[in-house]
C-alpha cells in the first residue's frame, strides 16, 4: 500500500468513527424510535380543573433514556380550580403548604402528596400551594384568596437545592401556576448548565447540546449519577447538581436568610405563622453512596445547618426533616428513576410536620 | 467550552473546519480569528474585551516599533509594551496576592485589594505578546502583515487557554502560506485523540484516586507517596494531553506548533527535565528572562542569581501564591546544585541512568506534591511530614490506588510519547486510536471530565 493510500485509509477510518459516534449520539434506535416522542415531551397543557391519568417514568429515567433504568408507573394528576394540585376544592384552609415539586408530589400519585398525607393525619384539609420555590412566597403574598382569608399556618418547603434568595413581591401577577414534573426536568437541565458557566449564550448552546449528549452511547448524563443502594440501581442527580459542593458564600447564605426573614415579617403582618421545612434530597440522606471523588468535596457543615443556625438566631420556626428520614433511611426513600421522594418518605415527612404542629 | 465537550467536538469544530476549507485562502485568517473570538466568548465572555485590547495595543506597539529607526524610541516602545503586558498580568493575577503579602507587615495591616477573577489564558497571551515585541525589537521577526493576522495569532483558539506558548517568529510564515496536507491532518487527528485519552482516561482517573488522599489530614507515608506519584501522573497527562489536543487542532487548521512535552519523566537530571517539560514555557524563560538577565556570561555568582530569579518567577507564573514561589525556588536550588556539582548532563551507563531517572522523578514528585498540589503552607507542611515518615506509615492503603499508579507508570515509562507516534498509520494503531476515542468520549459524557489543571494558570 502506498504512503498516500495509508494516509487516506487512516483519515477515512477515523472520520467514520467520529461520524458513527455523532450518529449514535442522536440516539437513533430503529425498532422503537418514535420521532413524536422526542418532540412531545409530555402533556403540558395542565389547566385548572384538570385531571390526567398517564403512564410515566421518573424525570431522571426520562432524561437518561436507558430502558433498564426506567420504572414506568400509572400516575393521576389533578388540579383544583386555581391550577394547584389538590384533588377537590378546599376553601379557606387553616394550613397551607408552599414549595416546589417535592411537596407538590412530583413523580407521585394524587393520593401520595405531602398535603394529602398531612390531611389524613390531621383530619382536616391542608392546601397544596406549590409552584416554583423561588416564586412561591410572592405568589402566596399576592394571592387574593389568602389576602382575604389568611391561613393560620404557612409551611414553606423548598427542596434543598432550590434554597436560594427569593423576591418578596406583594403585587406578583397572579397566575394559576401548576407544577408539572416536566417543567422541573427542564429546570434541572438548565440548573447544571448554570453551575458550569455564568454566561447566558453558553447556556443556550450547552442546553442544546445537553439534550443530545446524555444519550450518547446510552450512557448516563453528566449531571445524573447511578448509585447502588441495597443492591439496587438508583438514579439520582449528581452531588454537584444537588449543590452540596458549593460554599455558603457561593450559595448566598446571607441573602437566603434575609429573604426568609422578610417573608416572615410580611406573614406576621397578616397574622400567619411561618414554618420553614425544606425537603431533603438523597444527597443529604445517603452521601456515602455517591462516588468517592465527589464525597470528599462535601460541605462540612452542610449548608442547611448554617441556614437553620441563622434562623435560630432570628427566632424563625423551622423543622429539620432530615432526622426522621435518616432514622428510617432503609428501604430507599426516593423513587428509583426520579429526583423526588417516594410515598414512604412523604409519610415520614408528613408525620414529622404534624407532630411538630401538635407539639407547638 | 472544553476540547472534549460535545458542543465543541460535534458542532463547533466541524463547523469551523468545514467553513475554513470551503472559503478562499485569503479569508481563512479572518475566519480563524472569528472562530477564536467565538471560542473565547463561550469560555470567558466577561474578559473578551481584555483580550481584544491586548491584541490591539500589542499590534499598534509592534507597528510603531517596526517603523522606529533610532534606538531611543525603540527602547521606549519596548518598555511601554512590557509595562503594558506585565501591568495587565499583575493587575488581574498578582495585585491581590501582593496586597495580601503586604498586609503581613504591620504598617500595611489595613491595606486591602480583593483578588479579581482571572481572565482565561491571560498568562499565556501576555507571554506570547511580550515575546512578539522583544523579537521585533531584536529584529528577529518581521511584524504581522495586518491586525487580522496578529489578532488571529494571539487569540488562536487551540492554544489560548493553556498554551503551548507559541512565538510569532515560529509560525509567521504559516499565516501567509498554508496548504492542505492530509499528513498534517492525520497527525492532528492522532494527537488530538491521544491527548483526549490522556486527559479523560489517565489524568482524570489518577485525579480520582489521589484527590481523596490529599484531602486526608494525616495520610501517612505510603498513601502520601502513592498519591504524590499519582498526582505527578495526573498533571503530566492532563497538561500534555491538553497540549496534544491543542497542537492537533492547530494541525487540522494547517498550523504546525512546536513540541511542548518530550517524555519529561524519562529525564535523568532536573536540567534535562526542564528541557522536556512544558518546553515552550521553559524556552521562553530561558530566552527572554535568563539570557536577558545575563545568563551565565557574568560570572558564577550572577549565574546562580539569574537561575534562581528565573525559576522563582517561573513558579510565580503558575499562580499567585507563596506555594508556587517556593516550588519555583525548590527547582532553582536543584538546578543550582546540579550545576555546582557537575551533574547537569545525564550519566552514560544504563543502570546509572535508570537510578538517576528514578531519583529525578522522585524529587520532582516531592516538590509537586508538597508545593504545587497543596493549597497552602499548612497543608504543604502536613504533606511533607507524611512524605518524610514523620506522620506514621499510613493505615488506609488501597490496592485500587496502587493499581492506578501501576497503570500510569507503565504508560509513562513503557511507551513512546504521543509526539513520536503522531505519524503512525499502521492498522493496529488506527484500531487503538478508535478505541481511545470511543472510550474517552463514553467516559467523558457519562461521568464528565474534570477541568484542565493548567487552565487556571
Amino acid at each position: 500500500m502506498s504512503a498516500d493510500a495509508k494516509q487516506i485509509r487512516f483519515f477515512a477510518i477515523l472520520f467514520a468513527a467520529w461520524f458513527a459516534l455523532f450518529a449514535l449520539s442522536l440516539n437513533f434506535r430503529p425498532p422503537d424510535y418514535r420521532p413524536w416522542n422526542r418532540l412531545r415531551r409530555g402533556p403540558f397543557n395542565f389547566k385548572p380543573n384538570g385531571r390526567v391519568v398517564m403512564k410515566v417514568c421518573g424525570d431522571l429515567g426520562w432524561i437518561k433514556d436507558v430502558k433498564e433504568l426506567q420504572f414506568p408507573r400509572e400516575q393521576v394528576f389533578t388540579t383544583d380550580p386555581w391550577g394547584y394540585r389538590n384533588p377537590g376544592v378546599i376553601e379557606n384552609p387553616r394550613v397551607v403548604v408552599s414549595g416546589d415539586s417535592y411537596p407538590a408530589g412530583g413523580g407521585l400519585n394524587d393520593t401520595d402528596t405531602l398535603t394529602v398525607r398531612m390531611s389524613e393525619l390531621m383530619g382536616e384539609k391542608i392546601y397544596n400551594f406549590c409552584g416554583e420555590a423561588k416564586f412561591a412566597p410572592s405568589e402566596f403574598l399576592a394571592d387574593p384568596r389568602f389576602k382575604a382569608h389568611p391561613p393560620q399556618v404557612l409551611i414553606y418547603s423548598p427542596v434543598y437545592r432550590m434554597i436560594t434568595p427569593f423576591p418578596i413581591e406583594k403585587s406578583w401577577r397572579y397566575r394559576g401556576k401548576i407544577v408539572y414534573l416536566d417543567d422541573y426536568t427542564r429546570l434541572l437541565i438548565s440548573f447544571k448548565l448554570r453551575l458550569d458557566r455564568d454566561n447566558f449564550l453558553a447556556h443556550l448552546f450547552k442546553d442544546l447540546a445537553s439534550r443530545v449528549s446524555p444519550k450518547l452511547i446510552g450512557g448516563l448524563s453528566v449531571y445524573v449519577d447511578q448509585v447502588t443502594v441495597q443492591g439496587e440501581p438508583k438514579l439520582t442527580l449528581s452531588l454537584d447538581v444537588l449543590r452540596l459542593t458549593q460554599t455558603p458564600q457561593e450559595r448566598q447564605l446571607h441573602m437566603v436568610v434575609t429573604s426568609l426573614v422578610k417573608f416572615d415579617e410580611e406573614l406576621k403582618k397578616r397574622g400567619v405563622r411561618f414554618i420553614y421545612a425544606p425537603s431533603p434530597e438523597p444527597g443529604s440522606i445517603y452521601p456515602e453512596f455517591y462516588p468517592k471523588a465527589e464525597s470528599v468535596r462535601l460541605q462540612n457543615p452542610p449548608f442547611i445547618d448554617l441556614v437553620f443556625a441563622e434562623l435560630d438566631k432570628r427566632g424563625i420556626e423551622y423543622i429539620d426533616l432530615r432526622k426522621d428520614l435518616i432514622a428510617n433511611r432503609f428501604p430507599y426513600l426516593y423513587l428509583p428513576d426520579d429526583t423526588h421522594w417516594n410515598p414512604r418518605a412523604v409519610s415520614i415527612a408528613a408525620k414529622t410536620i404534624v407532630d411538630y404542629l401538635a407539639r407547638k | 467550552m472544553s476540547f472534549y465537550d460535545y458542543s465543541f467536538l460535534f458542532a463547533f469544530l466541524p463547523l469551523i473546519l468545514a467553513v475554513y476549507y470551503l472559503i478562499p485562502q485569503k479569508f481563512r485568517n479572518a475566519w480563524f480569528l472569528a472562530a477564536s473570538l467565538i471560542f473565547y466568548f463561550f469560555a470567558d465572555m466577561n474578559f473578551l474585551p481584555v483580550l481584544v485590547t491586548a491584541a490591539l495595543v500589542n499590534h499598534l506597539l509592534g507597528s510603531f516599533l517596526d517603523k522606529a529607526r533610532r534606538p531611543a524610541p525603540r527602547k521606549a516602545l519596548l518598555a511601554a509594551g512590557i509595562v503594558f503586558n506585565l501591568g495587565l498580568l499583575c493587575s488581574f493575577k498578582y495585585l491581590g496576592f501582593f496586597a495580601e503579602t503586604l498586609r503581613l507587615l504591620p504598617p500595611f495591616s489595613q491595606f486591602f485589594v480583593s483578588r479579581s477573577a482571572l481572565p482565561i489564558g491571560i498568562s499565556f497571551y501576555v507571554f506570547t505578546s511580550m515575546s512578539y515585541l522583544v523579537d521585533l525589537y531584536k529584529n528577529q521577526v518581521r511584524p504581522a502583515n495586518s491586525l487580522t493576522d496578529f489578532s488571529a495569532f494571539l487569540t488562536m483558539f487551540p492554544h489560548i487557554i493553556s498554551g503551548p506558548i507559541v512565538r510569532f517568529r515560529e509560525i509567521r510564515d504559516q499565516f501567509q502560506n498554508r496548504v492542505f496536507d492530509l499528513r498534517k491532518i492525520n497527525a492532528g487527528i492522532a494527537l488530538f485523540i491521544m491527548g483526549l485519552a490522556k486527559k479523560i482516561l489517565l489524568a482524570d482517573t489518577a485525579g480520582y484516586f489521589c484527590d481523596p488522599v490529599f484531602a486526608l489530614p494525616h495520610p501517612g507515608f505510603f498513601p502520601a507517596w502513592v498519591a504524590s506519584f499519582l498526582f505527578s501522573a495526573q498533571i503530566y497527562f492532563d497538561f500534555s494531553g491538553y497540549t496534544d489536543m491543542a497542537i492537533g487542532i492547530a494541525l487540522l487548521l494547517g498550523f504546525e506548533y512546536p513540541q511542548n512535552f518530550n517524555s519529561p519523566y524519562k529525564a535523568a537530571t532536573i536540567n534535562e527535565f526542564w528541557q522536556r517539560w512544558h518546553m515552550t514555557f521553559y524556552r521562553w524563560l530561558r530566552d527572554y528572562l535568563y539570557i536577558s538577565l545575563g545568563g551565565n556570561r557574568k560570572g558564577t555568582a550572577r549565574t546562580y542569581f539569574n537561575l534562581m530569579v528565573t525559576m522563582l518567577l517561573g513558579g510565580l507564573w503558575h499562580g499567585a501564591s507563596w506555594n508556587f514561589v517556593i516550588w519555583g525556588a525548590f527547582h532553582g536550588v536543584l538546578l543550582s546544585l546540579e550545576r555546582q556539582f557537575g551533574l547537569r548532563s545525564a550519566p552514560q551507563g544504563k543502570l546509572a541512568r535508570v537510578v538517576r531517572t528514578g531519583f529525578t522523578f522522585t524529587i520532582f514528585t516531592f516538590g509537586l506534591g508538597v508545593f504545587f498540589k497543596c493549597r497552602d503552607m499548612a497543608h504543604s507542611l502536613r504533606w511533607a511530614k507524611s512524605l518524610l515518615i514523620m506522620d506514621g506509615l499510613g493505615i488506609t492503603m488501597s490496592w485500587e490506588l496502587v493499581a492506578a499508579l501501576a497503570v500510569c507508570m507503565a504508560v509513562i515509562f513503557g511507551f513512546k510519547n504521543s509526539w513520536a507516534q503522531k505519524n503512525n498509520t499502521k492498522p493496529y494503531w488506527i484500531a487503538f486510536l478508535v478505541a481511545c476515542l470511543v472510550l474517552s468520549l463514553a467516559v467523558a459524557y457519562t461521568k464528565g471530565g474534570m477541568p484542565f489543571l493548567y487552565a487556571r494558570f
